[in-house]
């Protein structure tokens, strides 16, 4: 199904949770709602649920107007961040919930519920209670309980957040892999931009109600419409450029994109300080003070690199920005 | 048996007491002074009382004791209160789940004013509370003669006696429901209705369940509470003997008439109720404790070593 958000806005009380958002969201694709707490993507995945109702603008399910339709209407799936199962149910009936609201035959429910089930991967627990689960298994019968009446939508709200880093990276592929066989429109929302990167084909990234930037991930990533999309997406140096209109302007270099030597090794080199060296894995963050500069600098560099300069804290280098990136009117 | 909370503080701090590690041995005295306080204040309060029923009741003998529970009048305070009690708890029943209902799960104006005039009877004497009832719709108010004059007696009858008594009591049910909905928010609900759960569906399958031992456990409490209220019902009963007393009435009445192992006799049948009571809430909250924190100790032992796989 294509969604289309056309002007939305959301308010409560005072507060502005979404001023103006305006989104299109194609057949079978995995849009990821990015921001920090508060931006307005949780707001904007209930108002798509029926769970909010927008103050102006309108939601459109395949082109009809869904607006107004109650959540049953919109034949949507939605799975929360605390699991939200139903403690008094088995495993089972928690799946089998949607299709026995709507009346469905017991039959079909079986054969249903345990085909989702494999599909999860929790054949052997039908009969388990929810707290007899863990949690990446918990969000696995939220997920197939939220498939299971075929919804034409599947909204995942931070549907990782309360999974520890490792069951959280193991569930990424998994879901991903999950919406390669089904092919389900959905939408996830997150906090987190490694679940945005890994698993959406685009990336709304939202801050203050609105979206800043919808695009394929590598593209959100290396060409950043605004400073800010710039600075949520990773560490960043803010470094003194000419701008293109003759005054000085903000440039914005990521760490890995700082090199480092001992020698001046173009134009835009200049000398800056060593003041601390974290070994961090397969790379290494050096962190330095510039003379011209008025915050300090990190660079990341690989193990290669740093062992060929041999860095020790104190010493003086040449930094030189591999890529600039500067945006007009920055905040 | 209007304190069981008071009782079970006592019992806690005589458990903990005794239980204080090894580490404590110094203070071995200060640990014998707050179990004698503990312990002391229990047997003067509540175990003596309750032995001196038993005594006195028990004092013309056995037969006499049993002949005491089978009078008419007393059989006819124990039909009174077992009927106001069948009539007042499914009404706090029903009104407990609306008020947990609303309250828990909506947000309103005028919310935190609802939730306090829920509490009124709680803050309000008992006797004040019969006596607005027997001011509002007794024989000399507008509404009470006009029901009159349509042949309904309910101040001094038994509809006045539910009415008191389900004033006194609506309290616990509610208080313990809204408590219970509003610890279990509103996520599975919303599931619920995503999934194409109609309200009653949602209310039924996923709120009820959810509330059950809550619900419970208030049922027990407001069921003590009607079988044992004494002062509103005492204002608006009118004390008729075979007719309008309860079976606490029953028991002041027959104390009036010097009636004493009778008196007794009938106010153990109150003491029983109050242990049942007492099995039931420790049963009950049990569950409910159990039910509140997670993941469940119920399920806990009987768990398979949970297998973190996505």
């Amino acid at each position: 199904m294509t969604l289309e958000v056309r002007s939305v806005a959301k308010r409560f009380g005072s507060y502005v949770a979404l001023s103006d958002v305006s989104l299109r969201i194609e057949q079978g694709e995995l849009v990821s709602l990015l921001g920090p707490s508060g931006c307005g993507k949780t707001t904007l995945l209930r108002v798509l649920a029926g769970l909010e109702t927008a103050d102006a603008g309108t939601v459109l399910f395949d082109g009809a107007d869904v607006t107004h339709a109650p959540p049953a209407a919109r034949l949507v799936g939605l799975v929360f961040q605390h699991y939200a199962l139903f403690e008094h149910m088995s495993v089972f009936e928690n799946v089998a919930f949607g299709l026995r609201v709507r009346g469905a035959a017991p039959e079909r429910i079986r054969a249903r519920v345990r085909e989702l089930l494999e599909r999860v991967r929790l054949e052997g627990f039908a009969r388990h209670a929810p707290s007899q689960l863990s949690g990446g298994q918990r969000q696995r019968v939220a997920l197939a309980r939220a498939l299971a009446a075929e919804p034409k939508v599947l909204l995942l709200d931070e549907p990782f957040g309360a999974l520890d880093a490792r069951v959280r990276q193991e569930l990424r592929a998994w879901l991903r892999r999950l919406h390669d066989e089904t092919h389900v429109t959905t939408v996830l929302v997150t906090h987190d931009r490694e679940d945005a990167f890994e698993v959406a084909d685009r990336v709304a990234v939202m801050n203050a109600g609105a979206v800043e930037q919808i695009g394929p991930p590598a593209e959100v990533f290396r060409k950043p419409s605004t400073a800010w999309v710039m600075r949520f997406l990773g560490d960043v140096n803010e470094l003194t450029v000419a701008g293109r209109s003759g005054s000085d302007a903000i440039g914005y270099v990521r760490p890995h994109e700082l090199d480092v030597s001992r020698a001046a090794a173009d134009v835009r080199s200049f000398g800056a300080r060593v003041t601390r060296i974290l070994p961090a894995g397969s790379w290494v963050r050096v962190e330095l003070d510039a003379d011209q500069t008025a915050h300090p600098l990190v660079a990341e560099l690989d193990e290669r690199r740093f062992e060929e300069l041999a860095l020790r804290r104190g010493d003086s280098v040449f930094v030189s920005p591999r890529r600039v990136h500067t945006f007009e009117a920055t905040p | 048996m209007q304190s069981p909370d008071l009782v079970g503080a006592l019992a806690r701090a005589a458990v903990a007491a005794t239980a204080t590690p090894r580490t404590a041995r110094t203070h071995g005295f200060a640990r014998a002074v707050v179990l004698t306080v503990a312990l002391g204040f229990v047997g003067v309060v509540v175990v003596v009382p309750v032995l001196a029923v038993f005594a006195e009741a028990l004092r013309d003998g056995v037969p006499a004791y049993f002949h005491a529970m089978v009078e008419p009048d007393t059989l006819a305070a124990l039909r009174l209160t077992l009927l106001t009690a069948a009539v007042v708890v499914p009404m706090n029943v029903v009104f407990g789940l609306a008020a947990g209902w609303t309250i828990g799960k909506f947000e309103f104006r005028g919310k935190t004013l609802l939730t306090s005039l829920i509490e009124i009877p709680f803050a309000v004497s008992p006797v004040v509370s019969g006596l607005v009832f027997v001011l509002a719709i007794g024989p000399h108010s507008a509404l009470g003669g006009w029901l009159g004059a349509h042949g309904v007696r309910v101040v001094f009858a038994w509809p006045g006696i539910a009415l008191a008594t389900a004033f006194v009591t609506f309290a616990y049910v509610a208080r313990e429901v809204i408590t219970v909905m509003e610890a279990t928010g509103t996520e599975k609900e919303e599931a619920a209705i995503v999934l194409g759960a109609s309200g009653w569906q949602t209310f039924r399958r996923v709120t009820l369940p959810n509330v059950r031992w809550g619900l419970l456990y208030g049922v027990v409490l407001c069921n003590a509470r009607a079988m044992g209220e004494f002062g509103a019902v005492s204002v608006v009963s009118g004390h008729i003997r075979g007719a309008t007393n309860t079976l606490p009435l029953q028991v002041e009445q027959l104390y009036d008439d010097y009636r004493f192992s009778a008196a007794f006799a009938v106010a153990s049948m109150l003491v029983f109720s109050a242990v049942l009571t007492l099995l039931a809430r420790t049963v009950v909250g049990g569950f409910v404790r159990s039910l509140r924190s997670v993941p469940s100790p119920l399920h806990a032992d009987l768990a398979p070593h949970p297998r973190e796989t996505p």
